[in-house]
């Protein structure tokens, strides 16, 4: 007979409470936070500011996460996403990093980083860019990847604004079709 | 019908746009005005779309949490944490507010005495009118207070659905930085399970329709500072209102429950 001992999952721990479950997450996903928000923020403090009102979200959100609709990973980004993306709204400025210390990631040595588990709708994901058509994939990973302005992207690729637009939500639609191909189709309805 | 310039299904182009922010002011009106669950369900879907493929291009793995800035959520955590944990009891059978069961260390007692202490010290200075602050948010409002002389300051009046008791406060809100935050005393505490408050902002001079003004729970009676976390520019608000939704708020309100009100003179 196996006798393993399943874990209780993270959310429903930090629903109840518990600060083992707080540092696990911080563990966890507390680098790719790091990383979308220093990327999408204009200086270090800003970044810091950010990922701290995103982990409150995360908290305060935990009872909505639901293991059938959204991957941990997903869920976090989506909230982290919200919230960096209304940051930069806030600011009245395109979301741009504005210096070298944010442009590059750079991927620290194995004893200084740490690695996520980024869920199976970012490998459905990838599978799925590697379908679209090399323009609109260029746009996504700078629309939503890079956080740069529409506007901007049209001056970096010397495209008209209204064919960058459309290739973006033609290329999201796309996404779209794709990933419900394969994943649950009970991935919809519910909060987050 | 959408006159929309990008070619294929109306409704799709729309809310994909909603998600990549780049709704013109014309197309940001017409998916307010086909707002259902539906298309809240698909906008839901297309956010998850988009965070799917920010994960796709991330690398697996990142240079962790600075270790101060680590330290510090991890001890904010107890803080929100329970606050966050009384709201879902909240939304169980019993209404009964329960304290937090897990056992404390020493040095968590001595953290908390820290924080005891550091509280204690806020009131005395708050006090002794000599600055300081109790709260994050009220220190942004009065730095915002201080910053813009233009501020708009408005206080709540009953609207058409008034609460069963008094609820005073106010709106004070920034065109220029477009920032805001609301100041509710005995505002209900609700149940963000069943349902939540959300603000509105009635700007004519931009839209028809209000702009959502963001969703909020309260979870403790007396004082409570909101931010206001507007979807769209503010121009010239002329009303903020407050509406009881369901839990997750609505993108377009049929005002049935409208207790709370703040018109700009």
């Amino acid at each position: 007979m196996n006798s393993a001992i399943v874990a209780q999952p993270l959310f429903e721990r930090l629903t109840a409470g518990d600060q083992d479950a707080v540092a696990e997450c911080l563990n966890r996903y507390g680098g790719l936070v790091w990383s979308m928000a220093r990327r999408m923020s204009p200086t270090l403090a800003d970044a810091e500011d950010a990922v701290q009102e995103i982990f409150i979200e995360v908290w305060q959100n935990a009872h909505r996460f639901n293991a059938s609709i959204a991957s941990e990973a997903t869920f976090i980004t989506v909230l982290a996403r919200r919230r960096l993306i209304d940051r930069a709204r806030k600011r009245n400025r395109t979301i741009e990093t504005t210096s070298d210390e944010f442009t590059a990631d750079p991927i620290a040595s194995d004893r200084d980083s740490n690695s996520v588990d980024l869920g199976d709708e970012a490998a459905k994901a990838a599978e799925c860019l590697q379908r679209l058509r090399e323009d609109q994939r260029d746009v996504l990973k700078m629309s939503i990847y890079e956080g740069i302005a529409h506007e901007k992207i049209s001056n970096l690729l010397d495209k008209p604004l209204g064919t960058i637009k459309s290739l973006a939500r033609r290329g999201l639609i796309q996404m779209r079709e794709c990933m419900s191909r394969s994943l649950n189709p009970n991935m919809t309805g519910d909060a987050l | 019908m959408s006159n929309s310039m990008y070619p294929g299904d109306g409704l799709d182009n729309l809310l994909a746009g909603r998600i990549l922010g780049n709704l013109t002011t014309e197309e940001e009106r017409e998916l307010i005005a086909r707002d259902s669950q539906e298309t809240e369900i698909e906008l839901e879907r297309l956010e998850r779309v988009a965070a799917a493929i920010q994960l796709a291009f991330e690398e697996r793995r990142h240079t962790p949490l600075p270790k101060s800035l680590y330290d510090k959520i991890l001890f904010d955590s107890k803080f929100q944490l329970s606050t966050s944990r009384e709201q879902v009891r909240l939304g169980g059978k019993s209404k009964t507010l329960v304290m937090s069961d897990y056992t404390l260390t020493r040095r968590e007692v001595f953290a908390w005495l820290c924080m005891a202490a550091s509280l204690l010290v806020a009131f005395g200075l708050m006090y002794s009118g000599r600055g300081g602050s109790l709260s994050s948010l009220a220190s942004k409002r009065a730095r915002l207070l201080k910053a813009d002389t233009e501020l708009i300051q408005v206080a709540w009046a009953p609207g058409k659905t008034p609460f069963g008791q008094p609820v005073t406060g106010d709106v004070v809100w920034s065109n220029e930085r477009q920032e805001g935050y609301m100041r509710f005393t005995n505002l209900p505490v609700n149940d963000p399970t069943k349902e939540q408050y959300q603000l509105w902002i009635i700007d004519p001079s931009r839209d028809d329709e209000p702009i959502d003004g963001g969703v909020f729970d309260v979870n403790s009676k007396g004082e409570v500072i909101i931010e206001i976390h507007e979807k769209l520019k503010v121009i010239s608000p002329k009303a903020f209102a407050i509406t009881v939704e369901k839990p997750g708020g609505v993108v377009v309100s049929t005002q049935a429950n409208l207790p709370l009100l703040a018109p700009v003179p």
